[in-house]
C-alpha cells in the first residue's frame, strides 16, 4: 500500500507544480512545461498505479507501440502545420502579399 | 485428459477450459486490456492532434478561450480524479492481501469520487451555457472568430467524450464493487478488478492531459 500513496504523493505534488507554473511568465514554454509534467504523471500512473512495472513484457510492448504510433501522427501533422504558408493576395494582406502564416480569419 | 481438464476446472472455478492454468489465463487478459487501452489512446489521440494542429494556428484564439474556462472546477476535478485513482490501486492492493472489505469500501469511495466529478463537469457546462457558450449555431454571436469556435467545439468534444469514458468507469467500478461485496474476488482470483482498475487510470490519465491543454496553458 505504501508504493501507492508515494505515487499518489507524487502526482500531487506534481499537479501543483503544474498548477503553480502556469501563474509563471513562461511564455511559449508554459505549453512545453505542462505537457512534459503531464506525461510524467503518466508514466507514475501507468507504472505503479497499472502495474506495468510488475507485468511480461509484451504487455509493454502493446502499450508502447500505441504511445509511438500517437508520436508519429502529432510528430508528422506538427511538421505538416508547422511548414504551411497561406499565400494572401496584396488588396487582403496587411503583410501586402508575402507568404504569411494566417489564421482561419484572415483567410475571410 | 478430460478428466484433468474437469478437475483444473473444480480446484479453480473461474478457469476457463481454453486455458492450462489461472497464471495464463490472467496474463492473457492483461495483455488483452493493454491492447484495448491501446485503441483507446489512439481513439483519444486523433483529437490531440487536431488540438495541436490548431492550436499552432489559432494560439491567440485558445489562449483566450482558457481564460473562460472555470480553472477552480476543472482543477478540483483533476485531485478528485487523482484521488479516485488512489483508492483503486489500494482497492487491488488490498484484495491481493485478501482484505475484501477494504477493497469494496475503497471501490466505492472511487466510484464516489467518480459521481463528483461527473456533477462538477455537469455544473461547469451549465454555466458556459449561461455564458452564451452552447455549441453549434448557438455561441455564433458570443464568440465572433472563426478560431474561438473551434476551441470551443473542440473542448466540448473532447472534455464530453472524456465524460462518457467518466461515467462508463462509475457503472464499471460499481459492479466491480457489487461483486467485490458478494465476495467473488480473492487475493488468488481478482482479475475483473484489475482490468476494470486499469480502465479506470486510463480515463484519469487522459484527464492529466485535458487539464492543462484547456485550463492553463493561456
Amino acid at each position: 500500500m505504501a508504493k501507492y500513496l508515494w505515487t499518489y504523493a507524487g502526482l500531487l505534488a506534481l499537479t501543483t507544480l503544474t498548477l503553480l507554473l502556469s501563474f509563471a511568465p513562461l511564455g511559449g514554454w508554459e505549453p512545453i512545461a505542462a505537457m512534459s509534467i503531464a506525461f510524467l504523471k503518466a508514466v507514475l500512473v501507468i507504472l505503479w498505479f497499472m502495474h506495468l512495472i510488475e507485468q511480461r513484457s509484451t504487455n509493454w510492448i502493446a502499450f508502447t507501440v500505441s504511445l509511438l504510433l500517437l508520436a508519429c501522427l502529432i510528430g508528422f501533422t506538427s511538421l505538416d502545420v508547422g511548414s504551411r504558408v497561406r499565400l494572401v493576395p496584396p488588396e487582403l494582406g496587411r503583410s501586402g502579399g508575402t507568404a504569411v502564416r494566417a489564421p482561419l480569419d484572415a483567410a475571410r | 485428459m478430460a478428466e484433468s481438464l474437469d478437475a483444473a476446472s473444480e480446484a479453480a472455478p473461474e478457469l476457463e477450459s481454453h486455458f492450462g492454468d489461472l497464471e495464463q489465463q490472467t496474463h492473457a487478459a492483461q495483455f488483452g486490456m493493454w491492447v484495448f487501452l491501446a485503441t483507446e489512446v489512439l481513439f483519444f489521440g486523433v483529437l490531440f492532434t487536431l488540438y495541436i494542429a490548431y492550436r499552432m494556428t489559432e494560439g491567440a484564439a485558445f489562449r483566450a478561450g482558457i481564460q473562460r474556462t472555470d480553472l477552480v472546477l476543472g482543477t478540483a476535478n483533476t485531485y478528485i480524479l487523482l484521488t479516485a485513482s488512489l483508492f483503486v490501486a489500494c482497492a487491488v492492493g488490498a484484495i491481493r492481501e485478501s482484505r475484501s472489505r477494504l477493497a469494496s469500501h475503497l471501490l466505492f469511495g472511487a466510484a464516489a469520487c467518480g459521481v463528483l466529478f461527473v456533477f462538477l463537469k455537469l455544473l461547469e457546462y451549465l454555466h458556459h451555457i449561461e455564458d452564451g457558450l452552447l455549441a453549434g449555431p448557438y455561441y455564433a454571436s458570443s464568440l465572433p472568430t472563426a478560431g474561438t469556435r473551434v476551441f470551443w467545439s473542440l473542448y466540448y468534444l473532447m472534455t464530453g467524450l472524456h465524460l462518457v469514458h467518466v461515467s462508463a468507469g462509475v457503472v464499471l467500478l460499481l459492479w466491480i464493487w457489487h461483486r467485490t461485496r458478494r465476495g467473488d474476488f480473492s487475493a488468488r482470483y481478482h482479475t475483473p478488478l484489475e482490468l476494470g482498475g486499469m480502465y479506470w487510470h486510463f480515463v484519469d490519465i487522459v484527464w492529466l492531459f485535458l487539464w492543462p491543454m484547456f485550463y492553463l496553458m493561456h
